[in-house]
């Protein structure tokens, strides 16, 4: 700037300093209605909740000043997140302030995905919404056989939302909800109920374990409540007197997970499985295993591979399965995860059920540091028994539902287009979502129902997967925006509008909650013959009720043999000119629903600082092969689809492999996450895991080409130069010089 | 007398980055959008360095989240023309707002690359700004900022301990990134107090300074990160403060 | 051989410049149109009814002993007592009426620190002083709208109280 032109400026500037130092400008105050006990004006109460952001439970407190919520922390003490909370639940408040919130009732004008919508009222809402209902529900002829006219999908994390939508579906007589979860949860819950006899989920006492080998689930990235992973974490690397324990991960790509592990195992994709297998036969072969031989060979009876042909299948060495299991054996409390990437092949029932079942040759089951039953207080299955239905049946029959009710899901973001959801939502007569932001689904809604967010609203659920029961429940911290509403209760007043309310009758949640917690009073802590309403409101201003010793049951072990492909199907077995992809939920987005917070798109992402965009993970022999450096924009093709996203060169990626993340490429959802990144979920096919029906994210081979353009934001800032990591940034449109020919 | 003082186990750092977030929470930092984010813009008073090691397959990762190190002898305090940034009795880097004439002197002498200059004047989509603090000035265009230590939590917890007679407690004091921390990898508190756990992690066998070479004298310190087959390094439960 | 005589030429309007730049700093500095007329607010409060009433400052300003912000009460506390005291006041069923209807009230506030110092005042350390609330306010149980008294913009002004009565200087207490 000119000289001339500062002084300009300035003598202008002081000038309008001048006009707003005495005052012209006011601030307004504004009372708003809080539901909760008010501070003083300016200064702030911390409020409990219970955070809403994934399914994990972990307990939360909002500091508000003046009806505003300010900022996000965990409750000390709380069992599943020890006082901490994650990135996407620190950035939830801009879930509650996004710009682009829906918060009154909508109706599609125009045609569907148009986005064209208008405004109604809530009494209008309810009845278009209950009268489509009843009108599909007629033709419904109920359970048993029949395809069902009316669908509901259920999101995940809903607490007891979840068995209120099975008891709304049974009030109505159709077809019992199925729900949007992590793909690799199912295949889990599977290989549990096969390799340890768990009826419902496994849980893991990771905070006392001694050695954690984890094949597969990237547990601190974003796995269940990775909270909960890393304060565990903490108790393990020196957090229990004279204990330090370790941790190994074996997974292919190299998540936040593996990078903090003592020991990274970069397993081939897909041969996770047999990665286990040899393991055990190391124990079984040098008569290390300390827990249940018997039980471990009545769930694999043949004979496990040698650690040399494991290792040339793994793309391992064999001294280190060796030593691996040996130091398993060596210690007191040892535990193996499965799950997670190993279960997202076609083979992923198999590799989890074999990492599983390490846990039977290690006698972790039942024992502190090892593998127990979740644990619960049995609130939900007093409200409803229902068996929900699986997300492959409603997939199967959507063309043919009339009415489908989506409550807080996106299908069309967070399954492969390849399913063919889209299509089929086509065919559906009318979509009603529940839902607060503008996702893929909920673009091509008929009818939007604006719902409130975690602090809005009274929380109620349990913890899914806690060695400890865990029952959150807090009443709302803040006002709702706008017209929104809680979802239970708009369930309820959809119930009361169809005259169904024999056994739906409440007209709001929390009152439903409340008649379940008075039912239940003498299964809670401190409950048995206590008063009740001191009782219920001590509850919700802790956060809700938990137990500090451990009850989830111990499994029993495997009934039966694992009946399976025992076959990897590994990646890269031949040397092509295609590469493996690699998928994963990022730790900041999960499955996409942070994507449109700027806090969680100007995060850097902690191995590639890739800010507001999407990125593929290449090895540097091949990115040198390729004649890629890091910043080219690279076209991804499969199949099935085509992608374009930046490439990053990195020391840590299996050369043959591409990992690109998850939770980007929206069609909308608003102007952070609007034509940012890519959904590489449009490179998959519809395979799926063997016998489970779950979409196989793991399956895929994709070319790669350089498009000749280069861009990307980097957050590079470091202490020192460093020539073989991602620094500085680039943001450059260039056409890199043709590499030489190789041949 | 107190001097504020930090340490950081990098042994329990998983780069989850809610400490990043927590701070972007707490002092109201505005995000850049992405056009500037590439133009390196980007304002992150604290961040996670990630180190890579070795080649595949034996690749180590090493995290360190770095942040104003508030330097015994900060090289950004000289430097400034206008006395915007100082050092103070209880041992912060001041950063005084509305001194500042953007000459950003004092980014380009800071080693650790910790300080950001406000480009724009920031900007949030309503209803967003409703989450802003008050307890944190709104910065504007043409002001360096850094991290604080959370300044305005030190000194609500100091009057408010002098508003009750009574002293301060160690760890009474949690700054937005310690307190978001789930693993307990930042300790914040007074290192003049031979009894805090800040002074006792300081004096940890792992205990490093960054660019200690350069004389800086931060009051950060680093705990280097424990190798799991050095059985006999292992930390005893008074170094690693018990959890 | 004569000698080059150098002489540095200010151009006019640059000279101008500087001196419209002085002259507003030195405005700026003493802020001398005095302090700006009381805003008008949404209810005719007067505080000097309800001081000749008896009623103390922290009696409503709940924050004025202790916390950051003084405060205003809430819309509760003053149905509390004019649900009997005048209740048939027109600004008093103004009141109630915005009350049932859950409506706030949008106060305009009057004593407002600069934006651009960035200064964050608490009233708690200043109560612990014991330094009275007029010596800030001016003489409130006069003032039937209320008004701000003193220059906020004047730094100077608090400075001069601190080093009497040895309170901090450091920058950092108050400019965060």
């Amino acid at each position: 700037m000119r000289r001339r032109t500062f002084l300009q400026t300035s003598a202008l500037a002081a000038g309008a300093a001048l006009l707003e130092a005495c005052g012209s400008e006011e601030i307004v105050y504004i009372e708003s209605p809080v539901a909760r006990r008010r501070g003083l004006k300016g200064v702030g109460i911390w409020h409990t909740s219970s955070c809403g952001q994934c399914p994990s439970g972990c307990g939360t407190r909002v500091r508000v000043i003046d009806g505003n919520a300010k900022k996000v922390e965990g409750i000390e003490g709380h069992p599943i997140n020890h006082g901490g909370l994650c990135a996407l639940g620190q950035a939830s408040l801009q879930g509650l302030y996004n710009p682009d919130r829906i918060t009154t009732p909508l109706r599609a004008t125009g045609e569907r995905g148009s986005g064209a919508f208008e405004e109604i009222g809530w009494d209008e809402a309810l009845e278009i919404a209950a009268e489509a209902l009843a009108r599909a529900a007629a033709t419904d002829p109920g359970s048993a056989g029949d395809p069902g006219r009316v669908g509901l999908l259920g999101g995940d994390g809903g607490g007891l939302l979840e068995p209120l939508l099975k008891l709304f579906s049974e009030a109505l007589g159709v077809t019992a909800p199925s729900y949007l979860r992590s793909p690799d949860q199912e295949v889990e819950r599977r290989a549990a109920q096969i390799a340890l006899g768990t009826t419902g989920m496994p849980a893991y006492d990771l905070e006392n374990a001694d050695y954690v080998l984890s094949i597969g689930p990237a547990f601190l990235d974003r796995w269940r409540s990775p909270v909960y992973g890393i304060w565990a974490l903490s108790q393990i690397r020196g957090g229990r007197r004279g204990r330090r324990g370790k941790l190994v991960q074996a997974e292919s790509r190299m998540s936040q997970t593996a990078a903090t592990a003592d020991e990274w195992l970069p397993v081939r994709p897909g041969s996770e499985g047999v990665l286990a297998r040899a393991i055990a036969g190391v124990l079984l072969r040098e008569n290390l295993a300390a827990g249940s031989v018997e039980a471990y060979r009545r769930l694999f009876p043949e004979p496990a591979p040698d650690p040399e042909s494991a290792a040339e299948t793994c793309g391992l060495r064999a001294k280190q399965i060796v030593r691996i299991a040996r130091e398993l054996a060596s210690v007191e409390q040892a535990v193996v995860l499965g799950g997670g990437s190993a279960a997202l092949h076609g083979n992923g029932l198999f590799n989890t059920t074999a990492a599983l079942g390490l846990n039977l040759l290690l006698g972790s089951l039942g024992r502190a540091g090892g593998v127990f039953e979740a644990a619960d207080f049995g609130l939900a299955e007093r409200l409803s028994t229902v068996e929900e239905t699986s997300l492959s049946e409603l997939t199967a029959r959507l063309a043919g539902v009339e009415t489908l009710l989506i409550l807080e899901a996106d299908p069309l973001h967070n399954l492969p287009g390849a399913l063919g959801w889209r299509e089929a939502l086509a065919e559906v007569d009318t979509v009603i979502a529940m839902s607060a932001f503008w996702d893929d689904t909920t673009r091509q809604a008929d009818l939007v129902l604006p719902v409130q967010v975690d602090v809005e609203r009274f929380q109620a659920g349990e913890a899914p997967h806690s060695v400890r029961p865990v029952f959150n429940l807090a009443s709302p911290v803040v006002a709702a925006e706008g017209d929104s509403r809680h979802p239970g209760d708009v369930l309820l007043a959809l119930a009361t509008a169809l005259e169904k309310t024999e056994t739906l009758p409440w007209s709001r949640f929390s009152d439903m909650v409340e008649a379940l917690v008075r039912e239940a009073v003498d299964d809670l802590p401190g409950g048995s013959g206590a008063p009740f309403r001191g009782f219920f409101e001590n509850a919700q201003d802790q956060g809700g009720l938990w137990a500090n010793d451990r009850t989830g049951a111990t499994p029993p072990g495997p009934a039966a043999a694992f009946d399976g492909s025992a076959e990897a199907k590994s990646g890269g077995a031949e040397p092509t000119d295609e590469f493996v992809l690699t998928l994963y939920e990022s730790a900041k987005f999960g499955d996409g629903r942070g994507a449109n917070r700027p806090w969680l798109q100007e995060l850097p992402d902690t191995l590639s600082t890739v800010m507001w965009a999407s990125w593929g993970e290449i090895a540097t022999p091949d990115a040198e092969a390729l004649g890629v450096a890091t910043g080219d924009l690279l076209e991804v093709s499969s199949d099935f689809g085509s992608v374009e996203v930046a490439a990053i060169v990195s020391p840590a990626v299996r050369p043959g492999t591409l990992a690109i993340p998850l939770g980007l490429g929206h069609d909308d959802f608003g102007r952070y996450a609007k034509g940012r990144g890519v959904n590489p979920l449009d490179l998959l096919g519809p395979g799926t895991v063997d016998g489970t029906g779950v979409p196989n994210l793991g399956g895929t081979r994709v070319r790669l080409k350089r498009t000749g353009r280069a861009r990307v934001a980097l957050f590079g800032r470091g202490l020192r130069d460093l020539e073989d990591i991602p620094t500085g940034w680039a943001s450059h449109e260039v056409t890199p010089a043709e590499p030489e020919d190789k041949t | 007398m107190t001097r504020w003082g930090m340490v950081i186990d990098t042994d329990r750092c998983t780069g989850c980055e809610a400490c990043v977030v927590a701070c972007h929470e707490e002092n109201n930092i505005a995000t850049v959008g992405a056009e500037e984010a590439a133009r390196d813009r980007a304002n992150h008073w604290l961040r996670i360095e990630r180190y890579y090691e070795g080649e595949f397959p034996d690749v180590k990762v090493r995290f360190s989240p770095v942040l104003c190190q508030q330097c015994g002898e900060a090289p950004c305090e000289p430097v400034c023309p206008v006395y915007a940034t100082y050092h103070t009795d209880e041992g912060l880097n001041a950063m005084v707002y509305s001194r500042c004439v953007g000459t950003r002197f004092c980014a380009n002498n800071c080693p650790y690359t910790v300080r950001f200059f406000n480009w724009f004047d920031p900007e949030w989509d309503a209803p967003l700004e409703r989450q802003l603090n008050p307890d944190v000035s709104v910065r504007t265009a043409g002001v360096m900022e850094k991290c604080t230590f959370c300044v305005q939590r030190i000194q609500d917890k100091q009057r408010g301990a002098k508003a009750e007679e009574r002293p301060l407690e160690d760890g009474e004091i949690q700054p937005a990134c310690a307190s978001a921390c789930a693993a307990n990898v930042i300790t914040f508190g007074d290192l003049d107090d031979p009894e805090s756990k800040v002074t006792r992690l300081a004096h940890s066998r792992r205990a490093t300074h960054l660019l200690h070479e350069l004389g800086t004298e931060p009051a950060v310190t680093y705990l280097r990160g424990e190798d799991w087959d050095a059985p006999a390094e292992r930390p005893s439960p008074e170094e690693t403060g018990g959890g | 051989m004569p000698e080059k005589v150098i002489r540095a030429r200010l151009p006019v309007g640059l000279s101008l410049q500087f001196a419209l730049l002085v002259g507003a700093a030195a405005l700026f500095s003493g802020c001398d149109s005095g302090p700006p007329p009381a805003p008008p607010q949404p209810l005719a409060y007067s505080h000097k009814a309800h001081i000749d009433a008896g009623l103390e400052c922290s009696r409503c300003h709940r924050g004025a002993d202790r916390a950051k912000e003084a405060g205003i009460p809430e819309m509760a506390g003053c149905i509390a007592c004019h649900r009997r005291r005048i209740p048939d006041h027109p600004e008093i069923l103004k009141l109630k009426a915005m009350y049932e209807a859950k409506e706030p009230i949008r106060w305009r506030k009057v004593n407002v620190m600069p934006k651009q110092a960035m200064v964050h005042f608490d009233h708690g350390p200043h109560a612990r002083a014991q330094v009275e609330c007029i010596t800030c306010h001016g003489d409130v149980g006069q003032m039937t709208l209320a008004r701000r008294v003193i220059n906020t913009a004047d730094m100077g002004w608090c400075v001069d109280c601190h080093l009497e009565q040895e309170a901090s200087v450091d920058c950092l207490t108050c400019h965060h």
